[in-house]
């Protein structure tokens, strides 16, 4: 055990060591946040209408169906309006048989912004036809509103107030690699950072600048905190 | 060649955390910066400056930056956090190529024409060398625009600490803790590390307050009206809202002279009076230049605002558009697409409160003689209600919340606000100065660092 005089001897030492330790935290925080990459299927639908289309009162409920072009499939963006929740999420499998994943989101952002629903991955998800279900649970009576989509990319594939529907609502599916491991992952998030770049700010030369400031910053710490009594 | 490098340690610092912006923030991901490049272009190409005539309506650019914005996916990146560009395994993206060997024509379309209605002309002709240097490569172009931007931010960050050094008559090290303090402010490195005209507003901000405290307690010579007229002249060139300068200096005079009793004004309450009725009479001035700048029909206007109630219109400038700046003044990336953790916003309202509580607590302990303090008050009021004015007119007129509600136009009075806060601060708590100092630059380092591992890149990349 750290005994006080062992402490008061060695503050400096540890203020700066605490201090480096605060500021390599984010690098490892963002590696267990993040883990994969995703990998976008199809971006943005694009909406016909500024008001939503559909409007789903307290327990109501609008499903969708898709296939997924990609396996790991993980995570379903609905452009919605802004609501207080909770909105119950569900998706399953061709024909409904079977209920995949299902759970509670609490609330979502403001008007034009996709709510996430993320799940666990399914591993063989390409080419397969999956349906997706958005309820209504909002304990205050506030509707959803859910956007038409221009495209029809997906087909006649809604379901809304036991009605099947022609067309799509505004949503975007995802699908995502193998988890990485902590090294796999900042290679893979340095060679995306590097493109799109001029070839001087590229790899090495972005790693150098990352490099140079998380030295500077720590002389800044040493420079401020060594030999103060 | 040590000291000097340790007196200058601060810009060392800035300078490094403003290049992990600058490289972290994807082609034309700040925002309008698309808008400033295509300003560039034109003075670039075609040798003269776009007139009234390019103006609106509609923007029309060259083929040369419409295939770009194509090839990243622009339209359907910005304002969606959920999109990104598309990446490859390898060290070029997918479409990067296309940008590489691109076979457009860098040639401005001859109608061109341009959205910015007070955009003027000085930081695209000071940029557009550089565009003519790194020919017919959008990428190098736009990086090498950005790094003038730092250049130009690094400038500004020198000017804050002989600000902060003047003001409080502090050494090296403190007044450069504050200077770092202010620069790794998230949004100001975000915007200041940008293509963006509102770096050299920013600094040429930086230079008339730095001018107006050296002569706070100086005679006005001929050298100060010349300073001032060529920081004027540099912001007429450059943004509509050096107007600003001009409101601000008269308010400046007249504090100025109440503090060195040149005006025989015995009674406190008439100096109060007289400083209200100033304020007024500028303020008029300054509101019916925004009203011919942006109002149009002002019977329609009067007719539509009679219909809302003065309740209704207070609650619309101050409290909807606060909700709408806040956000956007602290940590707001991209294209205003990009937030941070919900309970950060809470950490900041704190401290804003308790700006805003100490600054009007100093003011009563000083009992409003500190006739500066008032002045930067004062500037940073004048830039509030005329921000609002333009909201109002926005809102009412055209049913517009997009114009006058971002943070960063109120980076230009950055300096006074923490020019206030430090005062404010140090007269109440009378702490080791320094080692506050020193705490405070680590925790806005972090905040900033944060930002940009924890939300930034993983908005753009992951």
């Amino acid at each position: 055990m750290l005994s006080r005089d062992f402490i008061f001897k060695y503050r400096n030492f540890l203020i700066i060591l605490s201090f480096m330790g605060l500021f390599i935290l984010p690098i490892f925080l963002l590696y267990f946040n993040e883990r994969h990459f995703i990998l976008s299927e199809h971006l943005m639908l694009s909406w016909d209408n500024k008001e939503p289309k559909y409007v789903l009162k307290k327990d109501e409920k609008l499903c969708q169906s898709f296939e997924a072009l990609e396996d790991n499939l993980s995570r379903i963006d609905v452009m919605t309006t802004k609501g207080k929740g909770p909105y119950k999420f569900e998706i399953y499998d061709d024909n409904k048989r079977t209920l995949i994943f299902k759970y509670l989101v609490d609330k979502t952002g403001q008007n034009y912004d996709f709510t996430k629903f993320i799940f666990p991955k399914i591993i063989e998800s390409k080419n397969k036809i999956f349906h997706f279900c958005v309820q209504n649970s909002d304990e205050n009576n506030t509707s959803l509103g859910l956007f038409n989509a221009k495209e029809k990319i997906y087909g006649h594939n809604i379901q809304f107030d036991n009605k099947n529907v022609n067309g799509n609502i505004v949503f975007q599916i995802y699908a995502r690699n193998q988890d990485l491991s902590f090294v796999d992952f900042y290679r893979v998030l340095l060679a995306r950072m590097s493109q799109y770049k001029p070839d001087m700010l590229k790899f090495w030369s972005f790693l150098g600048i990352f490099w140079a400031y998380f030295m500077a910053i720590i002389f800044f710490i040493i420079s401020n905190f060594k030999g103060k009594k | 060649m040590k000291n000097f490098l340790n007196r200058n340690f601060y810009l060392i610092l800035i300078f490094l955390g403003a290049l992990t912006w600058f490289v972290s923030i994807p082609i034309f991901m700040a925002p309008d910066e698309q808008a400033h490049f295509y300003h560039i272009q034109y003075i670039a190409e075609r040798k003269s400056l776009p007139d009234e005539t390019h103006l609106l309506p509609k923007v029309m650019t060259s083929e040369y930056v419409e295939k770009t914005l194509e090839v990243i996916n622009f339209s359907q990146i910005i304002h969606n956090s959920s999109n990104h560009f598309e990446f490859s395994s390898d060290k070029y993206g997918k479409s990067e190529f296309l940008l590489r060997n691109n076979v457009w024509q860098a040639k401005t379309k001859k109608n061109f024409t341009y959205y910015g209605l007070d955009y003027n002309d000085l930081y695209y002709l000071l940029n557009a060398p550089i565009y003519l240097y790194f020919k017919n490569d959008i990428l190098a172009q736009t990086y090498a625009i950005r790094f003038f931007s730092i250049l130009l931010f690094l400038i500004t960050g020198y000017i804050c600490q002989r600000c902060f050094k003047k003001y409080f008559r502090l050494d090296n090290a403190r007044s450069s803790l504050m200077t770092i303090i202010l620069c790794f402010f998230p949004m100001f490195m975000f915007i200041e590390t940008s293509i963006n005209n509102d770096v050299l507003m920013n600094l040429l901000f930086a230079l008339f307050f730095f001018l107006l405290i050296s002569y706070w307690n100086k005679v006005l010579d001929k050298n100060f009206f010349i300073y001032l007229l060529l920081i004027l002249s540099a912001g007429y060139l450059t943004k509509s809202n050096f107007v600003f300068l001009i409101i601000y200096f008269p308010i400046f005079l007249f504090l100025k002279a109440l503090k060195e009793k040149s005006l025989e004004l015995k009674s406190f309450t008439k100096k109060i009076w007289i400083l209200i009725c100033s304020f007024f009479l500028l303020s008029f001035l300054l509101f019916s230049y925004i009203f011919n700048l942006y109002l149009g029909n002002l019977s329609l206007f009067m007719q539509k605002i009679d219909g809302l109630g003065i309740l209704n219109i207070l609650k619309l400038a101050f409290i909807e558009r606060y909700s709408l700046i806040f956000k956007s003044f602290f940590a707001k990336f991209g294209w205003m697409d990009t937030l941070i953790y919900e309970p950060f916003y809470f950490i900041f309202l704190g401290i804003s409160i308790f700006f805003v509580a100490i600054a009007l607590l100093y003011l009563y302990k000083v009992k409003f003689r500190d006739y500066f303090f008032i002045f930067l008050i004062l500037s940073i009021l004048i830039l509030d209600f005329s921000y609002a004015l333009i909201f109002l007119i926005g809102v009412i007129k055209e049913n517009n919340y997009a114009v006058a509600n971002q943070g960063r136009y109120y980076f230009t009075v950055l300096i006074p606000i923490f020019l206030m806060f430090f005062k404010a601060l140090f007269t109440f708590f009378k702490l080791d100065q320094k080692k506050i100092l020193i705490l405070g630059s680590l925790i806005m380092i972090f905040i900033n660092f944060i930002s940009l591992i924890l939300y930034v890149i993983p908005r753009f990349y992951i």
